[in-house]
């Protein structure tokens, strides 16, 4: 009788790729995307992606080339041309989301302290494009402009995924603390009068909330580990997401919160670090406590994602 | 656990599914909150600004009366498909020169009225001289128009303020162009800024219903 460990079939590569927080992200926005592009409209959303990925894959193979790694593919830029390709206007010009893509791809690259990246590569190259370009945001890889009952699947897409990379207390509090936020804003009357509380909290708005949530929010690397930091970072990207939203409304509100939220977890990262290599403040013990908590949730849950 | 920097207490552990199921109640609680304290609100916004729907004819409104009124005509020309093929265009006209949709657009509007022996619609009314103002607002945002009138008739149709969350190059100068080709507000819908197309109708008909003699 054969070993039953012997015959066990080994998972091919796409299965193991598949099964990782990467994995998980990539065949989610995939399903979303194609599912987005079934609205006749969107059909040209397609071809944006499809843009996108290729300029992605062309820019990250060139780097690596350029920094002599032998892996070529790359996973993560797959990841953000997607998730820039999805929040893109179908009406966009295919050179700007080719250029929006190989901006958010040089911010990663660029804009980092050691191996990690400060911003989300994504919000940041979607926040050059509106800033330099002038693109429009439709968000349709939300699914928002499809019938209202398909928010389910961004939903259960999102939930996997967050729950995959250890971020419920993340996102949780963002959404906690936006919905919040855009209830006071009601109750007070707070806002201008073309972007009201109301209008973010219903589709086609609140479908960008959620997916920044879900796909944006939950990149490990830009994003802190520990619970507490979680919480805080959820809190501050909803808070000055909304502030920007009461004052002057449109939809990279979103998208500034999250990058504050980046460059206040990168300085949480560097004032730790910097006491931790000073070393004899009274803090020390509590600060290599706190260090090396971090490194270990960073090393479980960072995969890498950007 | 572990107390650390910040006072921060570093929980190991993943958050209980119990805890996660808790908290994700408490924020749907308050999203509901949110959404059913809006409600007078949106439905007050909702029965002022027309249905931006193209299958809701439902609620009155200049836009959805725009809309209707394209897709008639278009029919009526023989164009009924061309909203996809306009967005079929729009992408290389996108990728050529910065006024997408709107050329294609344009294109096939120029084409359906050429085709029909008179413009689709001759203002009947008479219009008072002058400058007049109108504006749209959804939840893309607003815009507003300064219409001119010379010689009963529409001269020229300027965008003076816009805040939709689209570009502007969208349906500016298409649209406006149109308007005073047409001479109506009845203009066709932009592939891709329907939303914006609403709202420019919308600002145009107000500006016409002032300028009315």
């Amino acid at each position: 009788m054969n070993n039953p460990q012997a015959v066990r079939p080994t998972p091919n590569p796409l299965e193991r790729f598949l099964k990782t927080p990467k994995g998980y992200v990539l065949a989610i926005l995939v399903g979303l995307t194609l599912i987005a592009a079934l609205r006749p409209q969107d059909h040209l959303g397609l071809l944006n992606a499809i843009v996108a990925v290729a300029t992605g894959l062309v820019f990250d193979a060139g780097v690596a080339l350029l920094q002599r790694r032998k892996k070529l593919f790359s996973d993560g830029a797959v990841i953000t041309a997607l998730i820039v390709a999805d929040v893109l206007s179908h009406t966009t010009p295919l050179y700007i989301v080719a250029a929006t893509t190989a901006v958010a791809l040089l911010s990663k690259h660029v804009l980092k302290v050691g191996r990690k990246p400060i911003f989300n590569p994504a919000a940041f190259g979607l926040l050059f494009a509106i800033v330099v370009f002038a693109t429009g945001q439709s968000w349709w890889g939300s699914l928002a402009l499809l019938p209202t009952w398909l928010i389910l699947l961004l939903l259960a897409g999102g939930l996997l995924i967050t729950e995959r990379v250890n971020k419920f207390p993340q996102v949780l509090a963002f959404l906690g603390t936006y919905f919040a936020l855009l209830l006071v804003m009601a109750i007070f009357h707070l806002g201008l009068p073309s972007d009201t509380p109301g209008d973010a909290l219903r589709i086609p708005f609140v479908n960008s909330a959620l997916y920044l949530a879900f796909f944006m929010l939950t990149d490990p690397p830009t994003t802190p580990a520990p619970y507490r930091q979680q919480i805080l970072f959820g809190v501050i990207v909803a808070g000055v997401g909304t502030v920007i939203f009461a004052m002057s409304g449109g939809l990279a509100y979103l998208l500034v919160g999250l990058l504050v939220g980046n460059i206040w977890k990168t300085s949480l990262h560097w004032v730790t670090k910097t006491a931790e290599r000073r070393g004899s403040s009274p803090l020390k013990k509590a600060v290599k406590g706190s260090a090396n908590a971090i490194r270990t949730e960073e090393g479980a849950s960072d995969q890498g994602l950007a | 656990m572990d107390k650390s920097f910040w006072g921060v207490m570093i929980m190991p552990t993943k958050m209980g599914k119990r805890l996660v199921g808790i908290c994700s109640v408490a924020v749907t609680a308050i999203y509901t909150a949110g959404y059913i304290y809006t409600l007078p609100s949106v439905q007050a916004q909702a029965s002022s600004v027309p249905s931006l729907s193209p299958t809701s004819n439902s609620t009155p409104g200049a836009a959805a009366a725009a809309h209707s009124a394209s897709r008639s005509s278009h029919s009526r020309n023989g164009t009924s498909s061309s909203t996809s093929a306009k967005s079929g265009s729009s992408k290389s006209g996108t990728s050529t020169n910065g006024s997408s949709a709107t050329s294609a657009s344009s294109q096939s509007s120029k084409s359906s009225t050429k085709s029909s022996s008179k413009p689709p619609s001759k203002p009947a009314v008479k219009y008072k001289d002058g400058t007049y103002t109108g504006s749209g607002t959804n939840p893309y945002g607003s815009l507003s128009v300064s219409l001119t009138i010379a010689h009963g008739k529409i001269a020229s149709v300027k965008i003076t303020q816009w805040t939709m969350h689209y570009p502007q190059y969208v349906i500016d100068p298409q649209l406006p162009q149109e308007v005073v080709s047409m001479q109506t507000w009845q203009i066709y819908i932009v592939s891709g800024a329907t939303a914006s197309t609403y709202n420019f109708a919308q600002a145009v008909y107000l500006a016409l219903q002032k300028a009315k003699a």
